[in-house]
């Protein structure tokens, strides 16, 4: 055959191309209205976190003495706290952080974890026992108390190449990776070892295929549909242990906002201005709801059993 | 290449594959330290050869150790014990022992052995297209560039009596008969000289079956394979070898010309065997007898003849010793005390002298 005969011939070839992985999920996560809900509050909710300095109409941490504990104002369409800051503003850039710690906290555990739990699975023997036993130590450890500890001790770490500010942050998602890869690793190992069983997998080996490659273009895209629901799922918890550890004064050090540490002080003006309390945790509650339901969503699209 | 002074050249010039006493045993491990407290002996001293252009067809119940054959050959399992000897090259170049070389050394033996497996909805990855399935041997070994990978494709699709069109879909859409034959297409995909199928028919519907042994005959006559053919069901292999080796719980038992076996076999199980093939005419006598009895536990051999608890013909003798395999008139072996003295029926009418 001559070049141009294969040219042809590979472009007849390509045209009876199947509807795309993609295309399938999105239509089928479509069908589910609260998913789709939960993306569109996503969405927006990182459009603010993205767009915060340029839309918050306040400095977020300008201090007002005189307009303390405003209820909602035309100025300050949410109130201010104690400091007379703008809540509407301090909630636009609490967003950044949050997510931030959501979405960075969920890539780097998962990663972690499918990682770990590939290379258990996989290898197994030894190498499972070892990791698996580790894993059940980790996973033994009372989350909260270590959480608070780790947070306590590394709280005055200055870590090179990230501004004073932000230093906590940076920590508290290394303290919460490390404690929230468990997860994933257990998932992960499951799904190996029942694809490693799988003719497929023994097809790679008699082709010569490396361990590494059979792990990264074999097991983990078999694995990726309960990756991607558990990832999604953990962006809405990580939120929510973040806030956690924040209001305990643990977390992400004031006077940086996140919406955890929003509500550190408003036990004392619950009922002064209840308004502190309600729109931090509103976002909260919000947020994770939201990644659950999309969750929910990409769980039955991804899943092939499901007709639907 | 072994490193041995003298190259060792194989019982015949034509001899492509030789495995000689090769034995798996798998562990039986308990509790955390995995303590070993038994072997599972899955294979224990097998020894036969293939020469080229042959297919022999490697018999048994389930969970005699056939499949674990197949696999050691391959060298999906590392042996316990026993060697493996392949020919690269030419007949009567050097044999070499793959029986323990690493996965970088296996590389140019891989080219040139392949597997197909029994269970054609596990046996391809369900999330790559006919495409990539079949151009990954083509991609780790780096042959051709995308464009000649993606047209070998389409001519090894066709090779298999499949539609090149189809190259783009994932295997979901395929019935078990097609995704066999994909099967066979990534095997055939490097131009291998030998092909282990392992069971390639038994989990397809009986119209299917004829259709893809008849197209593994075929590509074997077109391209000159060697197939090492492992089945239970006699019929199958009667279909398509040239020699059949029959084993039982981890150790052969017979082996002989396919026509030969079929007229008259010489161990007892082998007759068993044939005795439970069904026959398609309904006015056929009904066999003969059943074969009473479990498979032997391959972690408990009884002593003596594995198969003397189960065998009609059994003597004290074969409780007590076990038969070798030996050699019969006409390059037959049998593992039998009694092979001479018995005469055992087969399926087929003894051919008359014309």
């Amino acid at each position: 055959m001559t070049v141009a005969d294969l040219d042809i011939k590979a472009q007849a070839l390509r045209t009876t191309k199947e509807e795309s992985q993609f295309l399938v999920v999105w239509r089928r996560f479509r069908k589910h209205k609260l998913a789709l809900l939960g993306m569109i509050i996503i969405g927006l909710l990182v459009s603010v976190a993205v767009l915060a300095p340029v839309i918050a109409p306040h400095d977020p941490l300008q201090v007002l003495m005189k307009e303390r504990n405003l209820g909602p104002t035309p100025q300050h369409w949410l109130g201010t706290d104690e400091l007379g800051r703008d809540v509407l503003s301090r909630l636009m850039f609490a967003a950044r952080i949050s997510l931030l710690v959501g979405f960075s906290v969920t890539i780097l555990g998962e990663a972690l974890g499918v990682f770990i739990g590939a290379i258990a699975g996989y290898f197994g023997g030894w190498v499972d026992s070892i990791l698996t036993r580790f894993l059940d130590f980790m996973t033994t450890l009372p989350g909260l108390p270590l959480l608070m500890v780790l947070g306590k001790v590394l709280a005055d770490v200055s870590i090179p190449f990230v501004s004073r500010d932000y230093s906590s942050v940076v920590i508290l998602v290394l303290i919460l990776t490390l404690t929230g890869w468990m997860g994933p690793a257990r998932l992960v190992r499951g799904m190996v070892l029942s694809l490693k069983s799988q003719d497929f997998t023994e097809a790679c080996r008699a082709l010569g295929v490396s361990d590494w490659r059979i792990i990264m273009r074999h097991m983990i895209p078999n694995a990726m549909a309960p990756i991607i629901v558990s990832a999604t799922l953990g962006v809405g918890g990580n939120i929510v242990v973040e806030s956690g550890l924040s209001f305990l004064g643990f977390g992400v050090q004031l006077p940086t906002p996140t919406w955890g540490n929003m509500l550190q002080n408003v036990q004392a003006d619950m009922w002064v201005a209840p308004w502190k309390a309600f729109y931090p945790g509103l976002a909260i509650f919000l947020t994770s709801l939201s990644f659950n339901f999309m969750g929910d969503g990409l769980r039955d699209a991804l899943d092939p059993r499901l007709k639907m | 290449m072994t490193e041995t002074t003298q190259p060792y050249l194989g019982p015949s010039p034509d001899t492509l594959v030789e495995v000689r006493d090769l034995q798996k045993y798998f562990p039986i491990t308990k509790g955390f330290l995995r303590r070993v407290v038994g072997q599972v002996k899955a294979v224990d001293g097998v020894s036969f050869t293939i020469n080229s252009g042959e297919a022999l067809g490697l018999v048994g119940e389930s969970g005699c150790g056939k499949t674990t054959t197949g696999r050691l050959i391959t060298r999906l399992y590392r042996p316990t014990g026993g060697r493996i000897y392949f020919r690269l090259g030419d007949p009567g170049a050097p044999m070499a022992d793959i029986s323990h070389l690493e996965r970088d050394e296996l590389m140019p033996f891989r080219r040139q052995m392949q597997i197909i497996f029994q269970d054609p909805f596990t046996s391809l990855n369900p999330r790559k297209t006919i495409l990539e399935i079949v151009s990954e041997p083509l991609r780790i070994n780096k042959v051709g560039t995308r464009r000649e990978q993606e047209v070998r494709v389409a001519e090894l699709l066709e090779l298999v009596g499949l539609r090149p069109e189809y190259m783009m879909r994932y295997p979901h859409a395929f019935s078990g008969g097609q995704r066999q034959r994909i099967g066979v297409a990534r095997a055939l995909a490097l131009n291998p000289k030998f092909v282990v199928a392992d069971e390639p028919v038994s989990a397809l519907d009986v119209s299917v079956q004829a259709q893809v042994l008849n197209l593994m005959k075929a590509l074997q006559k077109q391209l000159g394979l060697t197939y090492l053919f492992v089945a239970h069901d006699l019929s199958v292999v009667k279909h398509v070898s040239d020699r059949i080796a029959v084993m039982y719980v981890g150790k052969l038992v017979e082996t002989a010309q396919s026509r030969e076996l079929f007229e008259k076999p010489l161990h007892p199980y082998t007759e068993a065997l044939m005795a439970s093939v069904p026959k398609p005419d309904p006015r056929a006598p009904r066999a003969k007898f059943v074969l009473p009895g479990e498979v032997a536990d391959p972690a408990n051999r009884p002593a003596g003849c594995c198969f003397h608890p189960r065998c009609r013909y059994a003597q004290p003798i074969c409780s007590t010793e076990e038969p070798l395999l030996r050699e019969m008139m006409g390059g037959r072996t049998v593992a039998c005390h009694f092979a001479e003295q018995l005469d055992l029926s087969g399926a087929l009418a003894p051919r008359t002298e014309a």
